[in-house]
């Protein structure tokens, strides 16, 4: 086989695969995606944060050993995320089933729960007033109206 | 299989061990390449099987590429770099073994020369490995798949030209007349 077939070859396999990755990359669904289900009067609706207007999120909150841990992320206020709902309170559940509660007065309050998006952009709940972290919930799955 | 000589044992021993590392250190990079077409691997496989490919084109003996794929599923084993394959593994290494074994003794009839014959053994070995994979973990179809192999053999061409200047150079330090 001369040194040319050889060329030849890996020219052609190159531009399949370049082929390929076009063909796999546009049928490959995309992974920004940032999605809570908010769960409304018996209705469940998928809402992907990356499509909504985010904020940068700065904040210091403390952790339950009294460590303190810096937020700087994009995320929405919640207040924004549910405007023209109502509800009384709030359960905001992980996909591990971990679940904290948020009242109406935490949501109102300016500047105080967010939804940022999270490590490997998963949404993650961050309740700035709370001085042990305990709303701090990760990989947020759905947000219950109630 | 004729007795192999401690010296071939010991070769066989420290490519089986460059393999493994080989692999480890191309990771990193060549996750970044596999991560952005969306296919499971496909690069580092090669860089392993690059040692293999040498040193079965200098031992010279049937059965060495099956021993070294089991020796080197054994040293992921203990090393805990088994990936996805789990229990499978010697699997995965000794049939892309036996290919090179097969290649070794059938493409030595064809009258191609020394790099083009390391080059497709490379390559077959490589496309081979993946094949494997996908079938025991991956359950990957069309275009994937397709990229995947493809992504496999380029990278076992370039592997098994490294392989062939490798094999040249070694040659030529070890003096060894095996090596044709």
């Amino acid at each position: 086989m001369k040194r040319k077939t050889l060329i030849i070859a890996i020219a052609v396999l190159i531009v399949a695969a370049a082929v390929l990755a076009v063909v796999v990359s546009q049928n490959t669904p995309k992974k920004d995606r940032c999605e809570v289900i908010i769960s409304y009067k018996g209705e469940q609706t998928k809402t992907d944060l990356n499509s909504l207007k985010l904020v940068q999120v700065k904040g210091t909150i403390t952790m339950a050993s009294g460590k303190t841990k810096d937020i700087d992320s994009k995320g929405i206020e919640i207040k924004d995320l549910l405007a023209g709902k109502e509800y009384t309170e709030v359960a905001v559940n992980a996909e591990d089933n971990y679940s904290a509660v948020l009242v109406k007065e935490d949501i109102e309050k300016a500047g105080n729960a967010y939804i940022i998006l999270g490590e490997e952009n998963k949404p993650r709940l961050v309740v700035m007033s709370d001085t042990n972290a305990k709303r701090d919930v990760k990989n947020v799955m759905i947000l219950e109206l109630k | 299989m004729n007795k192999l000589s401690l010296k071939s044992l010991i070769f066989m021993a420290l490519c089986c061990d460059l393999g493994i590392i080989a692999k480890k250190l191309v990771s990193p990079v060549a996750n970044v390449i596999t991560d952005h077409l969306h296919i499971p691997g496909g690069i580092g496989t090669s860089f392993s099987l690059l040692f293999l490919v040498v040193a079965a084109f200098i031992v010279r003996r049937f059965g060495a590429g099956i021993l070294m794929g089991l020796v080197q599923s054994g040293i992921a084993f203990l090393l805990g770099s088994v990936g996805s394959m789990g229990a499978l593994a010697p699997l995965g290494y000794a049939v892309p073994g036996l290919v090179i074994d097969l290649c070794v003794l059938l493409l030595e009839k064809t009258g191609l020369d020394q790099t083009t014959r390391i080059t497709v053994t490379c390559a077959l070995a490589s496309v081979t490995a993946s094949l494997i994979a996908n079938i025991i973990v991956f359950g990957l179809r069309g275009a994937v798949l397709a990229l995947y192999m493809c992504v496999a053999c380029i990278s076992g061409i370039i592997c098994g030209l490294l392989a062939s200047l490798l094999a040249k150079y070694l040659k030529k330090a070890l003096r060894l007349e095996e090596f044709k």
